[in-house]
Formats: C-alpha cells, sequence, structure tokens
C-alpha cells in the first residue's frame, strides 16, 4: 500500500512539476507554446539634424517614446558623437537630452528603439486622476459643446464609443456646433483638439497623443492621435475616422501639449522617423525580452546556449519521447523488435533520410548484409571478426547506394552513409540468427516490426511541433518520465496477447 | 470492442499476461542475484546433482576455442549426445547427435552434418550468438535422452518434456510438449511444438494447443492427445517443487524429461516461464497463483498434495474455479 502512494505521488509530483515548469516559461517568460508564431521586430529611429551654432553650447532635448501596452521595449540607443546624453520624465512623457559645449557644421544624432511585440498583457499602469477641469471657453463655444454633448450621450453607451461618437460628430460637414468647434478644414489635429474639449467638457480625461503606426516606413511622421482615458487605461483614437487604435501597431510617442524637439544653440532643426520591420521567431523574442528584463532566466535555459549546442540538444531532447513511444508500443502493444531501443537509433537516423527513403535504404542495407551473411555462413568465421567483415560491407554497401544515388540524381540516398553502421551489423547478424533458429516468417515478422517502431518514433521525434515544445520546455520531460513510470506499472494485456489467448476465450 | 470483450473474458478467465506476469510474480518472487543458477545450465546441473535431483548426465564442457581440441575425444567415447549453449534461451543453439558414421553426425531430424559443421556450431556458441545477453558462454555435451515409449505416438522425432510451473514451490499449472515436424524435433512451442496440459491430480493429458490454436490430435501422428497417464506423476510433481528450495526462486518453470532408462530427469528450470501454459490447460494462472499466495510454507511433499488436491481436475472444472 504505501509502495502504491509512493508511486502515485512519485508520478503526480513529476507531472506537476513538469506541468508548472512549463507554465511558468510560457506565463511569465513568454515562450509561446507554438514554434509557428513569428512575430515583428520593429526598428524605430529618429533622426534629428540641425546647425549648430558657433561658439555656444547645445541642448538637446528630444521627447522620446515610453512603450508600454503590448509592445517590448528590447533596448534603445542614443547616437551621437561627443554629446552628453541624459534621460529625464516630464509627466507622462520621457525626454533624452543630448549636450555638448561646443560643435560646428551640421549635427546628426540618432535615438534608436528596438520594439517586439508581446504575447503577454503588461501590467496595469497606475490609475490616473480621473477628475479634469472643465476647459473655460466663450459662451459660443460652450454652447456647440453642450449641443454635441446632448447627442453624444444619447448615442454612446461607455468611453470608447462616447469618443468614437464625438469624432463622428465632429466630422459631420453640416453640423454647425462641429464646424465652430473644428474651426476649418477637419484635419486630425484639428479634430483631435476639438474633440478634447468636448471630452473634457464631459469630465472625461482626455488629451492629444502622437504616435508613429509601426509599418515598415523609412520616412515615417507622427501622426496626431486623441486619447482618451477610460479609468483604468488609455484609448487612443484616430481622430479621421474615429477607429479605435490597437496599442500593438501604434509607438505611442509621446502626450500632451510639449513640442517634440527643442534645441538651444542650434538652428533649422529638423526631424525625420524610419521603421524597420523584420519577422522573428517568437523565441528569439522572448530571448531578447529576457535579456532586456535582466531576469536573466532564460540563460539558464536550453535557450541560452550557442546554436550549435541547441541543434544538438533540438535532437537529443527528442530520444526520450521517442524512447517512451517504444515503452508503449512494447507494453501495451507488444510488437516484437530487434534489441529493445534499436528502433529509436534507426528512427534518429530517418531524420537525415526522411521516413520513405530511410525504410528503403535500410531494408536495402540489411538484404544486401543478409545476402553476404548467409554466404559468410560457409567460411565457419568466428563471430567477432564475422560481425567485423559484416561491418565492412555495410560500410561498401552504403557507398555503393551513395554513388548509385548520386549518379541517378537522387539526393537522398547520399544520406544512407548516417546510419548507424555498427546497429545495422548487429541487427544483420541477429536477423540472420532469428531467420535459422525460428524461420523467415519469424524473422521478417520481427523486422516489420523494428522498421514500423523506428517509423514511428521518427515522426514523433521529427515533429516540429513536439521538438519545438521539448526543447522550449524540457519540464515536459518529467511528464514523459511519468509516463514512461506509468507504462512501467502497467499490469494488464498486452494488444498482441489479446490476439494469442485468443483461444481461450472462443471455447 | 471485440478486443474489449476479449480483454474482459481473459481477465474473467485470470489468464496472466506479460506485464503483469513481470511485476506480480518474477520481480517479486526471483531475485536478481539467484538467476544465473539457472540461467547457466550448467550451474544448474551441479545445483541438482549437489541435491541428488536426477540430471542428464555431463559428458564435457567448452569453453574456449582451446578446448574445441577436446571434441574428438569426446566424439570418440560418446557416439550421441545433446550439445547445448549453457546459456541458451528458448532451446535455440540446441544440436542433439543421434549417431556417427565415417565421421559424419547424424542430427535427431535425421540429417548429416560435418565434425566441421559441428566445430563452428560450437564457436558460435562460444561467441555468444545463442546467449541471452551476447555474453561469451560455454558449449555443453550431455547424455541424449531417450525416447520414452511413453510419447512414442504423440511426438515427432524429438524428446517431448514436461514444463511445470511452480510458485512459492507449489506446482500451479503442468504442461508436455511435444515435438512435431514443425518444430523440427524441439519441444520449444514457439517453434512449432504441441502444448498439451496436464491434470495435476492424476497427470493425465488435457488437450493441447499448437501455434496457439486449441488441438485435440497430433497434427503428425494423428493420435489423440487427451487421456495420456504419465506414470509415476507424483514424482515429477515432487522434483519440481524441489527446485524451489534448491534454487530460491519463487516464480519457476521447471522442465523435466522422461528418459527411457532414467526416468524423469530435470532438464532446465527457467526464471522466466513462458504463458503458452495457459492455452494448453484452457484456465489461468492468476487465480491459482493467488490461492497459493495465501498458503503457508510447507515441505515438499505437503505442497504438492496440496496442489493435486486444489488444482486437479478436467480443464472445465478448473476455468471454474
Amino acid at each position: 500500500m504505501t509502495r502504491k502512494l509512493h508511486f502515485s505521488i512519485l508520478v503526480t509530483a513529476l507531472i506537476l512539476g513538469g506541468l508548472l515548469l512549463t507554465l511558468y516559461q510560457h506565463r511569465w517568460l513568454g515562450l509561446p507554446l507554438v514554434p509557428t508564431t513569428s512575430q515583428a521586430l520593429w526598428t524605430v529611429e529618429a533622426q534629428v539634424t540641425f546647425d549648430a551654432q558657433a561658439g555656444r553650447p547645445i541642448l538637446a532635448r528630444l521627447l522620446v517614446p515610453k512603450v508600454q501596452g503590448e509592445l517590448i521595449d528590447l533596448g534603445e540607443s542614443f547616437v551621437s558623437r561627443g554629446y552628453g546624453v541624459t534621460v529625464e520624465s516630464i509627466g507622462a512623457d520621457r525626454r533624452s537630452v543630448w549636450s555638448i559645449r561646443r560643435a560646428t557644421g551640421r549635427q546628426t544624432l540618432f535615438y534608436r528603439l528596438i520594439l517586439g511585440v508581446g504575447a503577454h498583457t503588461p501590467e496595469p499602469s497606475a490609475k490616473e486622476p480621473t477628475s479634469v477641469t472643465p476647459p473655460e471657453m466663450p459662451p459660443a463655444e460652450a454652447l456647440a459643446v453642450q449641443t454635441l454633448l446632448d447627442s453624444i450621450r444619447r448615442q454612446s453607451a461607455n468611453i470608447a464609443t462616447f469618443t468614437g461618437e464625438a469624432l463622428r460628430n465632429l466630422r459631420a460637414p453640416d453640423d454647425q456646433s462641429a464646424r465652430l468647434l473644428v474651426g476649418g478644414e477637419p484635419t486630425p489635429a484639428r479634430l483631435a483638439e476639438a474633440a478634447v474639449l468636448v471630452l473634457r467638457s464631459a469630465n472625461i480625461p482626455a488629451r492629444i497623443a502622437r504616435a508613429l503606426p509601426l509599418r515598415e516606413n523609412a520616412h515615417a511622421s507622427l501622426e496626431v492621435l486623441l486619447s482618451a482615458y477610460d479609468g483604468d487605461e488609455w484609448l487612443y483614437f484616430e481622430p479621421t475616422t474615429g477607429k479605435r487604435i490597437a496599442s500593438r501597431d501604434t509607438l505611442i510617442w509621446w502626450q500632451g501639449a510639449n513640442p517634440i524637439l527643442e534645441v538651444e544653440g542650434g538652428r533649422r532643426p529638423e526631424i525625420s522617423f524610419s521603421i524597420a520591420g523584420r519577422e522573428v521567431t517568437a523565441l528569439l523574442l522572448a530571448r531578447e525580452a529576457g535579456a532586456v528584463d535582466g531576469s536573466g532566466w532564460i540563460n539558464f535555459s536550453l535557450l541560452g546556449l550557442p546554436l550549435q549546442t541547441q541543434q544538438l540538444y533540438r535532437i537529443l531532447i527528442m530520444i526520450p519521447v521517442g524512447v517512451c513511444v517504444i515503452v508503449f508500443l512494447r507494453s501495451f502493444i507488444g510488437i516484437e523488435t530487434f534489441g529493445t531501443f534499436m528502433p529509436a537509433l534507426i528512427g534518429l537516423s530517418f531524420r537525415e533520410t526522411e521516413l520513405l527513403n530511410g525504410i528503403v535504404l535500410f531494408s536495402l542495407l540489411i538484404a544486401v548484409g543478409m545476402g553476404i551473411r548467409m554466404y559468410l555462413e560457409h567460411l565457419k568465421l568466428l563471430l567477432v571478426p564475422r560481425l567485423a567483415v559484416i561491418l565492412t560491407v555495410v560500410v561498401l554497401a552504403m557507398g555503393g547506394i551513395t554513388i548509385l544515388s548520386h549518379r541517378l540524381g537522387f539526393d537522398r540516398g547520399v544520406s544512407v552513409a548516417l546510419f548507424p553502421m555498427v546497429i545495422v551489423a548487429m541487427t544483420i547478424e541477429r536477423m540472420t540468427i532469428l531467420w535459422e533458429e525460428r524461420g523467415a516468417w519469424w524473422a521478417l515478422v520481427v523486422a516489420a516490426g523494428s522498421l514500423f517502431t523506428a517509423a514511428l518514433v521518427y515522426l514523433v521525434m521529427s515533429a516540429p511541433l513536439l521538438t519545438h515544445l521539448f526543447f522550449t520546455f524540457p519540464g515536459l520531460l518529467l511528464v514523459v518520465m511519468a509516463l514512461m513510470l506509468l507504462a512501467g506499472s502497467y499490469r494488464g494485456y498486452r494488444l498482441s496477447e489479446l490476439l494469442r489467448f485468443r483461444a481461450l476465450v472462443r471455447s | 470492442m471485440g478486443l474489449l470483450h476479449t480483454a474482459l473474458e481473459l481477465r474473467k478467465k485470470g489468464i496472466l499476461g506479460i506485464n503483469r506476469r513481470n511485476r506480480d510474480f518474477i520481480l517479486r518472487y526471483n531475485k536478481r542475484h539467484l538467476y544465473p543458477l539457472v540461467d547457466d545450465k550448467l550451474e544448474t546441473k551441479r545445483l541438482a546433482v549437489e541435491h541428488g535431483i536426477p540430471v542428464p548426465p555431463l559428458y564435457g564442457v567448452i569453453s574456449t576455442e582451446h578446448d574445441l581440441r577436446k571434441l574428438p575425444d569426446l566424439l570418440s567415447h560418446h557416439s550421441d549426445f545433446a550439445l547445448k549453449p549453457a546459456h541458451g534461451a528458448g532451446g535455440d543453439g540446441i544440436i542433439v547427435i543421434t549417431g556417427q558414421r565415417g565421421g559424419r553426425l547424424r542430427k535427431s531430424n535425421g540429417l548429416w552434418m560435418t565434425v566441421d559443421d559441428l566445430d563452428y556450431h560450437i564457436s558460435n556458441i562460444l561467441s555468444g550468438v545463442f546467449s541471452l545477453a551476447g555474453q561469451r558462454d560455454n558449449a555443453m555435451l550431455e547424455y541424449r535422452v531417450r525416447f520414452s515409449p511413453l510419447f512414442e505416438k504423440i511426438s515427432f522425432q524429438g524428446v517431448p518434456d514436461v514444463r511445470i510451473i511452480v510458485l512459492l514451490g507449489y506446482s500451479v499449472m503442468a504442461m508436455v510438449r511435444l515435438p512435431t515436424r514443425q518444430s523440427e524435433g524441439r519441444a520449444n512451442l514457439h517453434q512449432g511444438a504441441i502444448g498439451a496440459g496436464i491434470d495435476l491430480a492424476t497427470g493425465r493429458t488435457l488437450g493441447g494447443v499448437w501455434l496457439n490454436e486449441r488441438v485435440h490430435e497430433h497434427p503428425d501422428t494423428e493420435e489423440s492427445l487427451e487421456g495420456l497417464e504419465i506414470p509415476g506423476w507424483e514424482d515429477f510433481l515432487l522434483l519440481a517443487a524441489r527446485c524451489y528450495e534448491i534454487t530460491g526462486l519463487g516464480y519457476l518453470g521447471v522442465d523435466i524429461v522422461v528418459d527411457r532408462d532414467l526416468g524423469p530427469l530435470l532438464l532446465e528450470l527457467n526464471a522466466r516461464p513462458g504463458l503458452n501454459i495457459q492455452i494448453a490447460n484452457d484456465a489461468g494462472l492468476v487465480g491459482r497463483c493467488r490461492r497459493i499466495e495465501n498458503e503457508p510454507p510447507r515441505p515438499p511433499a505437503e505442497r504438492v498434495a496440496f496442489s493435486r488436491e486444489a488444482f486437479g481436475g478436467t480443464a472445465d472444472d478448473q476455468g471454474r474455479h
């Protein structure tokens, strides 16, 4: 009884441990469960240029984005020759300050930010005061605002719809109140300013934000967005369409009324933006995010290894999974194979040859080898020299197959060289003995069982999803181990026994 | 659906499966350090002789290539013999020579082989070709068991043997294995020999099983497999029961042959006996084993009495226990 309890605890602990580790890696380190999710990595660059005024110290202040929402800050850099750089906070915004005592000629400063799009939602930012002082305005405008508010309130349910409605009403070309508030051609900036006025009059915190849409663009420009606070977070709207902007598609550069760039001691300041994107696997992104976070935990996983070593472990870590398949085939199905784990090794070499080619080439090798082995029988050699001869024959046969298939233009044949020669030689010997002692039929049954098992092991070991899962979450191997333990305690019939003992049921 | 039904039926009948045999009996009752006693036939023979259990006399052991020089001498002294790998499993690698003429050897299947062939076979045995884990092995030459007229009509060429499963010294189930043309005179079921169940109480054969199917006549001789009485059955059971004391292994397959002149001889012991005996007897091992596990330790003779009493009867009766 206690052994049973011990066993259950062990199995449960392994499964729980494995799953918790996986959950932790997925949920908190942001490692993806599926291998194919490739995600965008954006490099945003702001280039500031101006002419230095001779003899004056230079101070350039640039508002820089505070990365928020679903975007992940993967590192920013300030590139400038000879300038000192500091970053300061003003209100809700961040500002970088470049300074130098003297400089001549055209000056160029770069601000570069690398952004990832995260899979996890970040913790909510600190609550902001919800009360707003209603703006002071002339009576005519106050009346116009009031008129608009009445119709907006009828058509909206919450802050988001309220803001959308406000923008829609302000855009209406024949609405007198709207025209008065917008005051001219409805540009995004004018619409946004008017909307801020309307929202604030309704006690909703609102402001103008400037943002860069995250699209590949060598000459990007800031767009004006309207932002409104719904009590939890700031929502962003495109003023001309009233559409809500998802935080993963847009980089909010700054909010409020401060100018983006101020240069003291410089003339003709200009600023331009460029955005370059590239697709990276989510895994890489998580890795970089981990490195930036400084959590560094990821560096203690397989993902922290050099790429070549990673490739090796991608294969190694799947071997227990393949072996688990064999365990199940043996304990539950009762398939006969040459040697316990020989199919795992053959399955491993199928990785290089691919399945069908692998099976054909392997069968060919075994057939050739057995032919030679039958011949050697007449020479009556000792076992070890005989095995050595078979091994040599196997190598020669591999060479022959490779040359032939290369001549015929089948590239796959070349990979025959990756079969484990020793295993092939041993298999040939064992199969020959089996052939003689138990008959050809039985030898073929066992050979078919071995090949089937090897094929299944290969399919499992090379499935992209499984490889990704076990490589990224090695904790899952604990679960595999638990499954093996469970298989080890299975006392029921094997499928092969049901067939074998059938006669007992019929009678 | 059919498979589930089969599984349930087998369970109801108490049929023992491999997984359960390994876990509940072999792992539980057979201490690993005792395995060499039965895996090495030479060791088994030595133990048996030490305890006064009759075995086929040993003619000689060849353990190195060098020893092969002894072969001509052995051949000149013994015109017929059985050659076995000491660590062989499942009857693999066994050659039975029934006579010699002009430097040639006649095998039990009637074919002839040269001394060179025998030499090569022995060197294969020494290399471990037939041993369980492929380790180097010894070849043993021993007395060739003479056909007892008892089984003449229901066996083809080879010598039948009696297999008794013994749990904690109690006989659980028994069968006689009969060589066929298919098995080329060998007495192993997976090589095509027939297994016929034996009523533990009387020593009478029940129906048989051939290639996993139930049969009532021998396929080669067409004689009925049922109702044949094994004389001196009590001796068989006693011999089997004593193997528990001499080896210490709790779950054993005891193989006994009947020699025309020497009577019952212990051929070999098996720490992982097969499960086909259940088909031969049309009965399951589980229920009987459970009964034995509840019995106290007793001297061999009392254990035999218990087994004959508890597990006797026809196949049908046993099925209902």
